[in-house]
């Protein structure tokens, strides 16, 4: 992880430049929608509404108003994200790709057993993938959703989505999961979750209590899924779930772990109405990539002092 | 958490009782819930069992690769026999005889200690430290001590679950009375579960 006073450096070095033409591009942009809006919202509503009494074209000119800005709005976002990301990327680690419109594919998502719920749309983007020390990882943004009604859509899973090689080998599946029965109801609530199983695993209970308060466990092998979560990995999950990471889901499975973490707002989007030349909007745009690039080194997947991917043990005796 | 479903049912029970269920409704619940009672505990039992044969494949492994350890290591050790003999016999001690969880917990981290004083003592040695078998071994131990630390964790939940089944009203009574007893906890020192400080054991193996 880079330091506090490269990433200054950086910022003023590499970022301000490219900011400073965003933003320029940024605010003609918006004054472009701006006026055109007032002119054609103004002229509509003098000349045709109180002419014809209609509130319809002025309805429609205020469509055709929010239409002009989310277009705009999406290609600014666009433009930022193919500039700074791959840069910010490439700063913090070489051997990171950024593909704007890859996304992990929807198979895997779905070995994952996460999410329970059908899903009939899934999309995704804003894919990075590489290696971290001695790992491989991949994220991107991804929005499932399922039809619910004639025009309505329910998510299913909205964020960042995250799969990395885990360092130790395992044959079963562990899933850890949000605690929401047992915090609302109790003692019945964990009895309840004790009827439930998740894609055939049985629910595991683990000695860390702070741990056990914000996740329920669920595992094939209850001796695997206490090998995969140690106390010291029980301990970083947590301090993710604290650092912001409030609803994240975790499946231990083919090889892999896989991390859901819900998004309130697209991945690496700046607010397009604000400010591009800021350190502290910067740092907060940034804080997330870290977040999300700091997975490896946050929940210490680089410890390679186990068996997996080493050479055949030799016999000596 | 059988033993709140038992309750819940005496409850149950009590409740029907009172409305006027008729009898053998009321019996038959009542020989449902002693059932469900009594597999409770013989099915708390086998889980402690079942975890506690776990954590002996565990030790079982470890034993079976101190040997090797201790052959690549002399190799390269003449000079440091002692830490290799008591690594040796604390592995004799361990594999005769069967011990309670508790005794065998207490030996059993008289080896992690000796075998942490071995890998710090190694780490003087640059050719042993360099030696593939060694570097190889020392993964497949990291690999065990991780599987083992698992399986006494397993199996004191395990054991924790029956305790609390058979000292828990109303599984107690039954407990007591078909003989089912507590367990004792495989219980490791709070050092011997954090990943070893080598370099500090170095230094001290150096001042000493």
């Amino acid at each position: 992880m880079r330091s506090e006073s490269e990433l200054r450096e950086f910022f003023r070095r590499e970022l301000l430049p490219e900011l400073r033409g965003y933003e320029r591009r940024r605010k003609l942009a918006l004054a472009r929608v701006w006026n055109r809006a007032t002119a054609i919202v103004l002229v509509t509503s003098i000349v045709f509404s109180f002419a014809i009494g209609n509130p319809l074209p002025l309805v429609l000119a205020v469509a055709w108003f929010i239409y002009r800005f989310t277009q705009v709005v999406t290609s600014l976002q666009h433009d930022l994200k193919e500039n700074l990301v791959s840069r910010v990327l490439r700063f913090w680690n070489p051997d990171l790709e950024y593909v704007p419109n890859g996304s992990i594919g929807e198979d895997e998502f779905r070995a994952s057993h996460l999410y329970s719920s059908t899903w009939n749309r899934y999309r995704g983007e804003d894919l990075v993938r590489g290696r971290s020390g001695a790992t491989d990882f991949r994220f991107c943004e991804l929005r499932v959703t399922r039809k619910e009604q004639k025009r309505s859509e329910g998510t299913v899973f909205s964020g960042l989505f995250f799969v990395a090689d885990f360092h130790k080998s395992f044959r079963g599946r562990t899933f850890v999961l949000p605690d929401v029965a047992e915090r609302t109801f109790g003692s019945l609530g964990r009895a309840l979750q004790g009827l439930q199983s998740v894609d055939g695993a049985d629910l595991v209970t683990l000695e860390n209590v702070e741990f056990e308060k914000y996740f329920r466990v669920y595992a094939t092998d209850p001796v695997e899924a206490r090998y995969l979560l140690t106390p010291s990995l029980m301990e970083r999950i947590v301090r993710l779930r604290k650092n912001g990471a409030s609803e994240i889901r975790i499946a231990f499975a083919r090889q892999k772990l896989h991390l859901a973490m819900p998004l309130s707002h697209d991945l690496f989007a700046l607010d397009p109405t604000k400010s591009a030349i800021s350190e502290e909007g910067m740092r907060t745009w940034i804080g997330e990539l870290e977040l999300a690039i700091g997975l490896v080194e946050e929940l210490d997947l680089n410890t390679r002092i186990w068996s997996k991917g080493a050479p055949p043990l030799a016999r000596t005796a | 958490m059988h033993t709140l479903w038992i309750i819940a049912g005496m409850l149950g029970i009590f409740a029907g009782w009172m409305l006027g269920v008729e009898t053998p409704w009321l019996v038959a619940a009542a020989v449902a819930l002693f059932a469900l009672a009594f597999n409770s505990i013989v099915s708390a039992a086998n889980h402690a069992d079942t975890a506690y044969s776990t954590v002996g494949v565990q030790l079982q492994k470890r034993h079976d690769l101190i040997p090797n350890l201790v052959a690549a290591a002399e190799r390269y050790m003449e000079h440091e026999s002692s830490v290799l003999e008591r690594v040796i016999a604390l592995r004799a001690q361990a594999v005769s005889g069967r011990r309670s969880p508790s005794d065998q917990a207490r030996l059993e981290n008289q080896i992690t200690d000796a075998l942490r004083q071995l890998v710090a003592t190694a780490e003087g040695y640059p050719e042993l430290k360099a030696d593939q078998s060694f570097q190889a071994l020392q993964r497949a131990l990291n690999e065990v001590e991780e599987q083992l630390a698992a399986a006494r964790r397993t199996y004191n939940d395990a054991a924790r679950h029956l305790n609390d089944t058979t000292r828990m009203f109303p599984t107690n009574l039954l407990a007591r009375a078909f003989g089912y007893g507590t367990r004792e906890y495989f219980e490791v020192r709070d050092a011997a579960t954090a990943r070893p400080d080598v370099a500090a054991q170095f230094r001290e193996i150096r001042r000493g």
